[in-house]
């Protein structure tokens, strides 16, 4: 069983950042979700019918997250597949640019 | 006196120049430079006599120090002659000899003179000249070292003092050097290549934005702008909820490579990614927004800044609701996450917004309130089970900001009391609870008979109600008003009874309690007892009356509520409102902005056991967990230890303020004082 350590160590050198300051480490972070928030959010929605948008802007509204999860899986079958593939493409287009292997 | 023949030295073979300058820079070698650096002198030295040359015959070395100038000219010649014969040999005091005046002397360059210039074959003959030029050699050599190895020059008129100095200087320098190439520039090479490697790795992400914006653009105008307010939301978020998306997406992305095992396999899965970008972000976006509104409606409502109790309940609730939109998986992976990752600043911080610690909830009974109102929600959020109904907003925004009221529901007869509370109370809150709006449309003097009633119910059996004494009731103690009002008929009939109450009744009501404020604002230097309430109504009544300064409490025992009479206004209270601990506890909340009721200065311990100068002492404020090697080190932000420091703080600072309003000549006298008496005394003052 992995310790809280060993996981710790093992996201940080998987990203390649263990070796930097904790600061830096923190910004790092904080950009690469800004740029995965954007990157899931461009691929569900345009993965998502043109017809369907207006509903969208509808559920969307409602702030209901459980709503939003129905109705994305309803148009879009492999949504969680979609977001998972996208998180997984932006982490290692960040380790491409910043050259890590 | 013998003739020696003039010395051909070769470098390659015998000994290098032994030359004044050799000679004498060896004598302050030995004294003065550490082996090393003597060597590279020596070295430099011979450098420069890197030729063959004749040398006359000279002395020992101890022999040429003594050579060096004198008093007079006159007699150096002399001397020299002498020393040259050997005749006479004699005790060297080097060190004597080598003073400033005789190397001053030495100084005295002559122009025009090379260093180079042959030594003559015969000292005996020119020995002031042959002096002057080996004084001279020293002097270039020492000057051209110096100006090759160090940032000061030598001048002409330099003393041995001065040489020595330079050499010191020459090794310090080189000390210093050795250490700085050695450890310092490594450090900052080393430090420049993380900067460079930083720089790089925060370019990437930049660029990395870059292209993502580039795609973004490039896309229809709906999905542009629904990805913009995505960022944009993102943006906006604290630091801590950007890195815990980040680290979960992370771990997501990499599931059981990364974490390992069935827990792996499940982070890893599609699913878990998918519910963790729309449910984290969507759950922390409620957050926001509800803990607001919660904080403007308090505010707005009571005209006050919250309390940390209120702020701590309105976190909770404003948890639950942003966490529990979607489903429990969400916040449980959090929790997982927080559990296993180590990444303990960030998620405790998060945790402790999501899950109120067990030992908090004992401590305080309100959160459990808080529990039971979402009794579902909360459990299945940890249980992380789906399908979690999603709670009103309006359900769990309390009415006002004061301390919360338990969220009765109908049909509920278990009242607990908390700190504070009286059988009236409870019975008070039972009435609200079961007879809802017929009880709010009573006017005072009807409420009072209606909830006398239902006290006098207990008050004629205690035991029944697990009660000794109906005056004091221990907070967490329970009253089951079942048997009361299961007797519907009965209570309705009292209700109709209240509300049927003759003008006449009420008004002896009023009148009674006119009777005695009246008395009391006319009487100002008389003390109000019980014997004079009797007196005043015109018969035994039982009251019990107290003084605070010029408020007087009138108490009917069983009753829980006092009557205060300030100047002639008469106000209801609640008995236990008037103890000083209450009172200092409603000055700790007001004013100091500690919620007493969830701390631990609300158990009146801290207050009686510690005294003035204990709490304003620096040592009140050290975190008593912090790491011996980090003695100033502080708690994580928003821990239970964060608080405690935080209210010590406030505490102290209003004591201080407090102390100040006090004459300098008498503050000494609070010293030793507990706290508790201190504000009595002060509060009585105020």
């Amino acid at each position: 069983m992995i310790t809280q350590k060993e996981l710790r160590r093992t996201i940080l050198e998987d990203l390649g950042i263990g070796h930097l300051p904790l600061d830096t480490q923190d910004k790092i972070l904080e950009k690469l979700g800004e740029n995965i928030i954007k990157r899931i959010t461009l691929v569900v929605l345009e993965n998502l019918p043109e017809d369907a948008q207006p509903e969208f802007d509808v559920v969307s509204a409602s702030g209901d997250e459980a709503k939003m999860q129905e109705f994305l899986k309803s148009k879009i079958p492999n949504v969680e597949e979609l977001i998972q593939k996208a998180i997984q493409g932006t982490i290692s287009e960040f380790k491409e640019l910043a050259g890590i292997k | 006196m013998s003739e020696q023949p003039p010395k051909k030295v070769t470098p390659e073979k015998s000994k290098p120049v032994e030359s004044a300058a050799d000679l004498a820079m060896e004598k302050l070698q030995d004294r003065y430079l550490n082996p090393d650096l003597s060597k590279e002198l020596v070295s430099e030295i011979n450098i420069q006599q890197n030729q063959s040359v004749e040398l006359p015959p000279l002395t020992t070395a101890e022999d040429l120090v003594l050579e060096l100038p004198q008093e007079k000219p006159a007699e150096i010649a002399d001397k020299q002659k002498k020393n040259i014969d050997r005749s006479e040999p004699k005790e060297v005091d080097a060190e004597n000899m080598l003073t400033k005046e005789a190397l001053a002397e030495a100084g005295k360059i002559k122009e025009g003179l090379s260093p180079d210039f042959p030594l003559m074959e015969s000292e005996a003959e020119e020995p002031k000249e042959k002096r002057n030029l080996r004084d001279n050699i020293i002097i270039k050599k020492l000057e051209k070292f110096a100006s090759e190895n160090t940032a000061f020059d030598i001048h002409p008129e330099i003393t041995p003092y001065d040489l020595i100095q330079i050499i010191e200087k020459l090794e310090q320098e080189k000390e210093f050097y050795q250490t700085f190439n050695t450890v310092e520039i490594s450090k900052l090479k080393n430090q420049l290549i993380e900067e460079e490697k930083t720089a790089e790795f925060l370019k990437a992400g930049d660029k990395h934005s870059e292209k993502i914006d580039a795609e973004t653009k490039e896309k229809q105008s709906w999905i542009r702008e629904k990805a913009e307010k995505a960022a944009d939301f993102y943006k906006k978020r604290k630091t801590w909820e950007k890195i815990l998306f980040s680290v979960g997406c992370v771990t997501a992305g990499a599931g059981a490579a990364m974490v390992g095992g069935t827990a792996g396999l499940v982070i890893g899965s599609a699913a878990f990614a998918g519910k963790f970008a729309q449910r984290t972000l969507g759950g922390l976006a409620t957050f926001v927004t509800t803990e607001a509104l919660l904080k403007s409606r308090y505010e707005k409502a009571t005209g006050e800044e919250r309390t940390k109790f209120a702020a701590t309940r309105h976190t909770v609730e404003a948890a639950a609701l942003g966490i529990l939109i979607g489903s429990g998986e969400a916040a449980k992976a959090v929790k997982e996450l927080s559990d296993v990752t180590g990444f303990t600043d960030i998620f405790k911080t998060a945790q402790n917004y999501w899950f109120p610690k067990a030992e908090e909830i004992k401590l305080n009974p309100e959160y459990s309130k808080v529990f039971e109102s979402h009794p579902k929600n909360i459990g299945e959020m940890v249980a992380g089970q789906k399908d979690i109904s999603v709670p009103n907003t309006e359900d769990v925004i309390p009415a006002t900001g004061l301390s919360p009221e338990p969220a009765l529901s109908a049909g509920s007869f278990v009242e607990t009391a908390h700190k504070g509370d009286s059988v009236w109370k409870l019975a008070e809150h039972q009435l609200q609870s079961h007879y809802g709006e017929k009880f709010a449309h009573l006017n005072e003097a009807q409420k009072s008979y209606f909830i006398d009633a239902i006290k006098d119910k207990i008050a004629a059996h205690p035991d029944k109600f697990g009660l000794t004494d109906p005056d004091h009731i221990r907070a967490g103690q329970s009253i089951d008003f079942k048997q009361i009002f299961e007797n519907k008929s009965e209570i309705d009939g009292v209700l109709k009874h209240t509300e049927g109450l003759s003008a006449k009744a009420i008004e002896h009501i009023t009148h009674n309690n006119k009777i005695i404020g009246d008395w009391a604002h006319n009487h100002a230097n008389e003390k109000l007892t019980s014997a004079k309430v009797d007196e005043l109504l015109g018969g035994k009544t039982n009251v019990k009356v107290e003084s605070l300064g010029s408020r007087y409490f009138i108490n009917e025992p069983g009753s829980g509520r006092i009557m205060s009479i300030e100047n002639g206004r008469i106000t209801y209270i609640q008995a236990s409102e008037i103890k000083p601990d209450i009172i200092i506890n409603d000055w700790l909340d007001k004013t100091v902005k500690i919620d007493v009721k969830s701390g631990w200065f609300g158990n009146g311990n801290f207050l009686k056991n510690h005294t003035m100068g204990e709490v304003l002492n620096q040592d009140f404020l050290k975190w008593k967990d912090a790491p011996i090697t980090a003695p100033f080190a502080q708690p994580d932000y928003g821990s239970p230890d964060w608080w405690v420091i935080r209210n010590k703080q406030a505490i102290q600072n209003q004591l201080e303020k407090l102390l100040r309003t006090i004459p300098v000549s008498e503050r000494t006298q609070y010293k030793n004082m507990k706290i508790f008496e201190f504000l009595s005394l002060y509060i009585k003052k105020s």
